[in-house]
């Protein structure tokens, strides 16, 4: 069997704020079409990480490489065109604008223009059909949900036709069963070839979702694994899960 | 609520009209049209900075003297025709903008309108103490040759294609993914990089286009009155006109500064005419009438307008 393809892939990268540490020397990498797992407490780092990966933070050292292409000293429009896309945590669509004028612009912008021979406009309608959006196309975004308008930004981001999309907190503020249809979503999208990262505090999405985990902890990494592993590691459970889970989980699958 | 329809023939009638009148009126009305269409030609520049891109550029009435003296500087110590003039002012403001914006397009908001404000101060400095551009002194252009008619018909028709030329490029910003980039730098800038928008060419293009808008404005404008001073074409009340057309009509529309700047003439000229005194404050009046009860501009009324709207306006100023 042929070793797995990795997409993307960090070495050594650390940031820090002032004399402030937010990673240490991390090394991590994606495969091809995996959903790869970034948990860990408030102020771990994950969503510095996801910043950096995006190119809206520089890393203070190391270099992240997509397909073997150093990216980490890129700004963040290129590195959206080199075919990463990604949400924010706070949900960030254009206010301003229409649902389909939001998946516009990531169709305008993103990677697909050199990858795609789809006219933008045909992208922009298969985005908001894969979302169901297509009814909701002329509506202001200001007048959707909280719900809806995370799908806006998946939609935004799916346009751009990327090969990695970073999904900031996608479940956080969304009810039980938004979560279902947002997991099963996520799902659907890894089947189209994206591989994905997803920071994520619902552990449902994570063990829905997730085939590999990196747990995360005051800027360090303290486990990398697939996820069944990570999920019963001691530190982990420790550092964040606590004890109360691992009995939860235990029970959703029924072991003793 | 019925939407207005606003057929192409209008237009078309508005437009041969527009070509026709200066045969037809006095020698009075030219001008205030003159001056009428080179403010819509300005705030329509503006337009493109400040309600597209969102950044607010107070300071970009220094384009507008860069025009005038670049036009002024190149007539009278190289002689250049007229429209060569235009063509170096346009370029002048072109460079400026380009040097000028990678810095100062780092900022963003409230910084980078104080950056903008302190241009155009440096900028009417420099000139003014320098001896070449004929200082706190002035410049005179030299005189146009032609009868008075004639004269005043050609800065009618200049200006008139001022205002096609900023029309024209605003409805293509809106047409092109450069539109599309604009307004998302405008609603979140950081969003609108990760979606692949080169935030930063963007910028700098939108203020590049804007400034040779207004430069050819100002060279226009300096031709027409044949006199320039640095207080006068650097002038900070221009600047305020331009963005006060701009929000009274609607920012971020093709039409709304051409219609801003109408208005503000037309009010301006009837309460100059009838209350000599108080035609700042009633022009004040109307604005902030508007930024409170139609902030998205008189085109944003359109779609009809009905006192619930107002109220909810009001509301939403939390006032």
């Amino acid at each position: 069997m042929p070793a797995p393809r990795k997409v993307l892939e960090g070495h050594n990268v650390g940031k820090t704020f002032g004399g402030a540490v937010a990673l240490t020397s991390l090394d991590f990498h994606l495969v091809h079409g995996e959903v790869l797992g970034l948990i860990g407490p408030n102020g771990a780092g994950k969503t510095t990480l996801i910043n950096i990966v995006s190119g809206y933070l520089r890393a203070s050292s190391g270099t992240v490489t997509l397909r073997d292409r150093v990216i980490s000293s890129l700004p963040a429009h290129e590195i959206a065109r080199a075919g990463i896309a990604r949400t924010f945590q706070t949900v960030r669509p254009f206010m301003g604008m229409t649902v389909e004028e939001n998946v516009l612009v990531g169709a305008f912008f993103g990677a697909a223009r050199r990858t795609d021979d789809r006219h933008p406009r045909q992208r922009v309608d298969d985005a908001l059909a894969f979302l169901s959006l297509t009814s909701r196309r002329d509506d202001p975004v200001n007048a959707l949900t909280i719900a809806d308008r995370k799908r806006v930004e998946l939609a935004r981001a799916l346009a751009m036709e990327p090969q990695v999309l970073l999904l900031d907190e996608l479940m956080a503020g969304l009810n039980a069963s938004e979560i279902d249809q947002t997991i099963a979503l996520v799902r659907d999208i890894n089947r189209l070839g994206v591989s994905l990262i997803i920071v994520e505090h619902v552990m449902e999405a994570v063990v829905g979702l997730c085939q590999r985990i990196i747990v995360l902890h005051h800027g360090q990494k303290i486990a990398d694994g697939p996820a069944r592993m990570v999920l019963d590691d001691g530190r982990v459970i420790d550092a964040y899960l606590g004890s109360r889970y691992r009995d939860r989980v235990r029970g959703l699958e029924g072991k003793p | 609520m019925t939407r207005l329809p606003i057929p192409e023939v209008v237009v078309a009638v508005a437009g041969v009209g527009l070509l026709l009148a200066p045969f037809m009126l006095g020698n009075y009305w030219i001008r205030v049209l003159t001056t009428m269409f080179m403010f819509a030609a300005l705030a329509s520049a503006t337009n493109i900075m400040a309600g597209y891109t969102g950044y607010p550029a107070f300071g970009n009435v220094v384009f507008f003297g860069l025009g005038a003296y670049a036009t002024g500087l190149a007539m009278t110590k190289l002689r250049a025709p007229f429209w060569l003039g235009v063509v170096l002012a346009a370029v002048v403001c072109c460079l400026y903008a380009v040097v000028i914006g990678f810095p100062v397009l780092r900022l963003r908001g409230h910084y980078f309108a104080i950056a903008t404000l302190g241009m155009n101060e440096a900028t009417r400095a420099l000139v003014e103490n320098v001896a070449f551009t004929g200082g706190g002194m002035g410049l005179s252009l030299p005189v146009q040759r032609g009868e008075v008619d004639a004269l005043n018909r050609h800065f009618y028709f200049v200006m008139l294609g001022l205002v096609a030329a900023a029309v024209g490029a605003t409805y293509c910003v809106t047409r092109t993914r450069l539109g599309y980039g604009c307004l998302a730098i405008r609603f979140d800038e950081d969003a609108a990089g990760s979606c692949g928008v080169p935030t930063t060419r963007f910028k700098v293009l939108a203020w590049t286009l804007s400034a040779v808008l207004t430069g050819m404005a100002g060279a226009a404008y300096a031709n027409w009155v044949g006199y320039i001073e640095p207080r006068a074409v650097f002038d900070m009340n221009i600047a305020v006109k331009m963005f006060v057309m701009m929000l009274l009509g609607g920012a971020a529309t093709v039409f709304g500064p051409l219609l801003g700047a109408c208005l503000v003439e037309l009010v301006g000229l009837m309460a100059w005419s009838q209350i000599l005194n108080y035609h700042s404050a009633a022009l004040g009046v109307i604005v902030i009438a508007v930024v409170i009860f139609v902030p998205g501009g008189l085109m944003s009324l359109r779609r009809g307008l009905s006192i619930r709207l107002l109220l909810d306006n009001v509301r939403a100023s939390r006032l």
